[in-house]
């Protein structure tokens, strides 16, 4: 029965990333984001690790995915091949309608400048800025003119208050994880990419995030790609990708929380 | 233990190398000093010994005291053909010395600060003694025959026949080169010229016929030195003294090393001593930032059992080592520095007889020892701080800085009061010079260490200052360079203050210099009415038949020599600055300088003569004289005379000491040759064309220059100049060790801060941007150091002046030069973030942000 399920799923999804000629125009109006037979192998010779093994996927505008996934299943290889942040050994990625692998390291820096925000598990924010400061760094990385009225949004939905003007190490883990979020956010970027985001939180605190980032799709149009351990996390997502072995293995549109609890079990199996 | 040792500094090689490489510089340059005396010491050995070869017996004029302005006083030839009788003696020789100088092409030969020396020969075509050995040609016999040096006549180009001059005390002595010798056991004279004459030349071209400064003596066979000299000794007349030629030998080795050395070792091993000081800031501020890094590993040795004592071992051991294979490194590297040292002195000018390179067991020992323990110092209080860890830091997150204790601020604040009180005590305290300088040095110390001390109270505030131009114009990369340079103050400061360091005394030689030409030209300006200052292209006397010819000069109202010499004043020992005899033109004394009276007036210039003389301020306090006291002055030559003090004039500059008539002094001093001439105009007379005009009748005596006063000071500027410069290339290592010292600081900096580099990165910084912030960071950093060091060194400066003001020194802030040295310090920010900011634009982002 999972079989069969899995092997529906995955010519389901090649059919989305090999569309015919005509589909082209459609693909490039939807998604923002696509990994083509994406292989990433560590180590050489009997010690190599295959941390994918061809993943191909595609990340409609304005979704918000969970990835999730036993411990070493490659799920933040994925991510960080997909960001850009690592190249693949086999296959590519495309972003915004840009070819990853066609670019240059400094090509990547600009790209990630403009079109993708981070979120990560820990350690996000720069301890020598204020939260404030830290929001405006990739525009201002970039040289361009912060946006006021788009920063003061964002400073009112990561609810700081007056604790904007803080450094980091004034404010709670919580409250860092929400200004990462604003920062991540601040440039309008094609795709946020969050790597286990409430992964150091307590629950009330990750919910909020969660929380934010889930306004950041509804509200803005957002993209987001979210790593999770967490069902209640993953629960948020509008759909949830199931990776084993550096495979996917399942996508779930909208499952609930028992659902994806069931899957998380059957994976561990 | 020591494996842990071992394997960490293995781990972190170039950190290792870039801190020894603080030491290595320090101990280079102590090597260096020591090196560099012992040839110069070595060189004067050989050429003194060469001198005296196959001399058994020197008859000699005996001093009251050692004195470089008093030349020997002559005696008649007499006594050459009196020795010559004597039974023990094959061979006597008469002979002069004379300063002069080569003209080639009818240009006088510059050589700067080296003397050109004018020696007689006996006039046969071979030596009666070995002391030079003919290198091509032969010795002069005939009137206006000459030998020179090799060294001389090759780089000069002169061939044997080729026609040359000389220029006397009496002027230009047209002569031709008939040989070329060797002198001094093939030792480099340093850029001393020597022309040999025969005596009967030298002797008419100074005007001292019939006279000789001294006689050597050669034995028969079979008769000891000794035997000669007690031969000799009953024939001699009052003032004159014999020795054996090994005994002058080293007497002549002894006076002029011994200036030397209590002048030169001392400089260049407290320039070495700044270096190494640097150098100490560095080890301490390496090893501050490792020891808060390594926290973890350290609580976690401690939780598994590793005692206080084993920790300070690994620390202390880890010092240890890079002390000892810096030493050792540096002990080497000082033979280099020894020879880039008789390089900068030739370049200088200051041509100083150099002979190899020995390696002394004493400059070994003092060197490894200095750096060794210089390192162990510095790390000591970084190490025990180690041992401060509790054991319970292994559990809990890092915790890089930590704020100042309790006593902090008391400590910066009694290290600053004490250093100042040291300096001050030194400055204005009484006892011998050397005592009082090394409490002026240990001051110097302290104050740096509690500048670094207080600094982390305003580095962040100067920190966010300079850093604010930064930000605005680099933008972001500005911004955080300001605020990495701002998180660590501590930090901060320790890293600045090695430059501060180089830089404070840099600062302050420069702020001296310009209060030094301020004063000269101050006084220049207040006393001198004269137009025109005539002196010696060298630092030598003018001949003195240069004289008449400027008098006679249509256009000079008047014009005076300034003769100078040192003096015993009652017996007491010679006083460096005030005890001088200067002898003017008495008559023409009021028409070229205007005395500043503190008793007297003007009308007493006329009674200058005999026994009665003008006193400087100075002078008089130094001595406790009266108005109208007799004192006893005693001149090197033995000359003595009693003064009486007629009135008191204020100049400590131009006019130091004791003011007489040129008769007077003549009476007195052996000193025939003027240091300077001052010329008044005569009124209506043309300034261009009266210029000319002396220049004209000083043609004949080639070291002669006219200067106008302004000339003149720039001349004189230009000679200060000339020895600053030397002191800011030795000055520059201390720079370059801040250099190693700010790029090491970094490259730790950046390994803490890896992470954050990573997170810049995956955020949007390209590597170039990640490379300015950290070369902006070092800039902030450096130009810290940079103002710190300009207000220490300014600060020097100033006590220096106040101790000085006696001698009428005065202050004068250098700007345009601070400004260059601020400059200065951005280049040495820029050049140690080189290898920083490579290693952080290599960062690898996923492993970065990967990373504990
Ligand atoms: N730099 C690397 N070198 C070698 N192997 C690696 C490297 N990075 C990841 N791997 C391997 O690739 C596989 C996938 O790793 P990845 O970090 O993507 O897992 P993950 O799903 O994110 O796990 P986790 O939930 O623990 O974060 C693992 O087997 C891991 O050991
Ligand atoms: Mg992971």
């Amino acid at each position: 029965m999972r079989a069969v399920r899995r092997a529906f799923i995955v010519r389901a999804m090649r059919t989305v990333s090999d569309p015919p000629a005509s589909g082209a125009q459609r693909k490039t109006a939807d998604t923002v984001v696509s990994g083509h037979e994406l292989v990433k192998s560590y180590g050489v010779g009997d010690a190599i690790v295959e941390a994918l093994r061809g993943v191909t996927i595609d990340f409609p505008r304005g979704s918000f995915t969970a990835i999730m996934g036993p411990s070493g299943s490659g799920k933040s290889t994925l991510m960080n091949v997909l960001a850009g942040l690592d190249r693949p050994s086999d296959g590519w990625v495309e972003i915004d309608g840009a070819r990853l692998d066609r670019m240059s390291d400094h090509e990547l820096t600009l790209l990630r400048r403009r079109a993708i925000g981070f979120v990560f598990q820990s350690y996000n924010l720069l301890p020598v800025l204020s939260a404030e400061d830290n929001i405006a760094l990739p525009v201002r990385l970039a040289a361009g003119r912060v946006d006021r009225a788009w920063m003061q949004t964002l400073i009112e939905t990561v609810r700081l208050g007056d604790r904007v003007r803080h450094v980091p190490a004034e404010l709670s883990g919580g409250e860092q994880q929400r200004v990462a979020v604003a920062r991540a956010l601040v440039t309008h970027p094609a795709v946020v990419f969050a790597d286990e985001p409430t992964g150091n939180l307590d629950s009330a605190s990750g919910r909020e995030v969660l929380a934010l980032l889930r306004r950041a799709v509804d509200e803005f149009g957002q993209t987001i790609v979210m790593v999770t351990h967490d069902a209640a996390a993953a629960a948020v997502a509008d759909r949830v990708l199931f990776l084993a072995d550096g495979s996917i293995v399942d996508c779930d549109e909208r499952p609930s929380v028992g659902e994806i609890l069931d899957r998380v079990k059957a994976l561990q199996r | 233990m020591i494996q842990v040792v071992l394997r960490g500094m293995l781990e972190r090689r170039l950190r290792s190398i870039l801190t020894a490489m603080a030491i290595v510089f320090g101990v280079a340059m102590i090597a260096g000093a020591f090196i560099t005396t012992d040839a110069i010491n070595s060189a004067f050995g050989k050429i003194e010994q060469t001198a005296y070869k196959g001399v058994s017996a020197a008859v000699t004029t005996k001093t009251a005291f050692r004195s470089q302005y008093t030349p020997p006083k002559p005696f008649g030839e007499g006594l050459v053909t009196r020795i010559r009788g004597l039974g023990g003696v094959s061979a006597a020789e008469g002979q002069l010395e004379e300063l002069g100088q080569l003209v080639v092409g009818g240009k006088a030969v510059n050589n700067t600060f080296a003397p050109t020396l004018v020696i007689s020969t006996s006039g046969s075509s071979r030596p009666l003694f070995e002391q030079v050995t003919v290198d091509r040609g032969r010795l002069p016999t005939g009137p206006g025959e000459i030998a020179l040096d090799d060294h001389t006549a090759a780089a000069q180009g002169l061939k044997l026949g080729d026609a040359a001059g000389v220029a006397a005390r009496l002027g230009l002595q047209r002569v031709r080169l008939v040989g070329t010798v060797r002198f001094g056991g093939g030792t480099s004279l340093g850029g001393a010229i020597l022309i040999l004459a025969p005596l009967r030349d030298v002797q008419r071209w100074y005007g001292m016929q019939g006279q000789v400064t001294s006689v050597i003596v050669g034995a028969r066979s079979g008769v000891s030195p000794e035997a000669l000299v007690s031969q000799i000794r009953p024939l001699l007349p009052r003032g004159l003294q014999v020795r054996t030629g090994q005994q002058q030998a080293s007497k002549e080795t002894s006076d002029i090393t011994s200036g030397l050395n209590s002048f030169l070792n001392p400089m260049l091993l407290s320039l070495a001593g700044a270096a190494l000081l640097v150098g100490a800031f560095i080890i301490f501020n390496t090893f501050s930032i490792t020891v808060a890094q390594r926290t973890h590993e350290f609580a976690l040795l401690r939780a598994l059992g590793a005692s206080r004592r084993q920790l300070l071992a690994v620390v202390s051991s880890e010092a240890l080592l890079v002390g000892s294979l810096a030493s050792v490194t540096g002990l080497f590297a000082g033979l280099g520095f020894a020879a880039l040292l008789g390089w900068l002195f030739d370049a200088a000018g200051f041509g100083i007889p150099r002979s190899g390179l020995p390696l002394h067991a004493r400059t070994v020992i003092v060197a490894l020892a200095a750096g060794v323990l210089v390192t162990l110092a510095a790390a000591l209080a970084p190490a025990l701080r180690a041992t401060r860890i509790p054991p319970v830091a292994a559990l809990q997150a890092a915790s890089g800085a930590h704020g100042p204790t309790r006593f902090a601020r008391l400590r910066a604040a009694v290290a600053l009061v004490a250093g100042f009180a040291l300096i001050a005590s030194g400055l204005f305290g009484v006892g011998p010079a050397m005592s009082r300088l090394s409490t002026i040095g240990a001051g110097i110390v302290v104050v740096f260490i509690g500048m670094t001390l207080s600094a982390r109270w305003f580095v962040r505030p100067l920190a966010a200052l300079i850093g604010l131009p930064v930000a605005r114009v680099f933008h972001e990369p500005g911004a955080l360079a300001r605020e990495n340079a701002m998180r660590n103050p501590v930090r901060t400061a320790n890293t600045a203050a090695a430059l501060m360091v180089g830089l404070g005394l840099v600062v302050f030689v420069s702020v001296f210099a310009a209060g030094l030409k301020a004063t000269v030209a101050g006084s220049l300006d207040r006393y001198v009415k004269a137009q025109y200052i005539v002196t010696s292209s060298q630092m030598y006397p003018l001949p003195a038949g240069a004289g008449p010819a400027i008098a006679r000069t249509a256009g000079v109202a008047a014009s005076s020599p300034l003769m100078m010499d040192q003096i015993e004043v009652n017996a007491h020992s010679v006083g460096a600055t005030t005890d001088m005899l200067e002898g003017v033109d008495a008559g023409a004394l009021l028409h070229v300088y205007k005395p500043d009276w503190i008793h007297g007036s003007s009308a007493l210039v006329a009674q200058l003569g005999g026994d009665r003389a003008l006193v400087e301020r100075q002078f008089v306090k130094a001595h406790k004289l009266r108005l109208g006291q007799y004192f006893t002055v005693t001149t090197a030559s033995g000359g003595r005379m009693r003064l009486r003090a007629i009135g008191e004039y204020n100049d400590p500059n131009l006019l130091p000491g004791v003011l007489v008539d040129t008769a007077t002094f003549a009476a007195v001093s052996t000193s025939k040759d003027p240091y300077a001439w001052f010329v008044a105009l005569a009124p209506g007379a043309s300034r261009d064309a009266v210029h000319a005009a002396l220049e004209q009748a000083v043609k004949p005596f080639p070291p002669a220059g006219v200067d106008s006063l302004s000339q003149y000071k720039q001349l004189m500027s230009d000679r200060l100049n000339q020895i600053v410069n030397m002191l800011y290339a030795l000055l520059a290592m201390c720079l370059v060790i801040a250099l190693f010292g700010i790029a090491n600081a970094l490259l730790l900096s950046i390994h803490e801060r890896t992470r954050e580099f990573g997170l810049l990165r995956a955020v949007g910084a390209t590597r170039t941007q990640v490379r300015r912030i950290v070369r902006y960071e070092s800039v902030i950093t450096a130009v810290i150091g940079g103002v710190l060091g300009i207000v220490v060194g300014i600060a020097f400066a100033g006590l220096v002046t106040i101790a000085l003001s006696d001698l009428g020194l005065s202050f004068s802030l250098p700007v345009s030069q601070l400004i260059v040295f601020l400059m200065l310090a951005v280049i040495v920010g820029v050049l140690g973030a080189v290898a920083p900011a490579r290693r952080s634009a290599r960062i690898d982002v996923l492993q970065a942000l990967h990373q504990e």
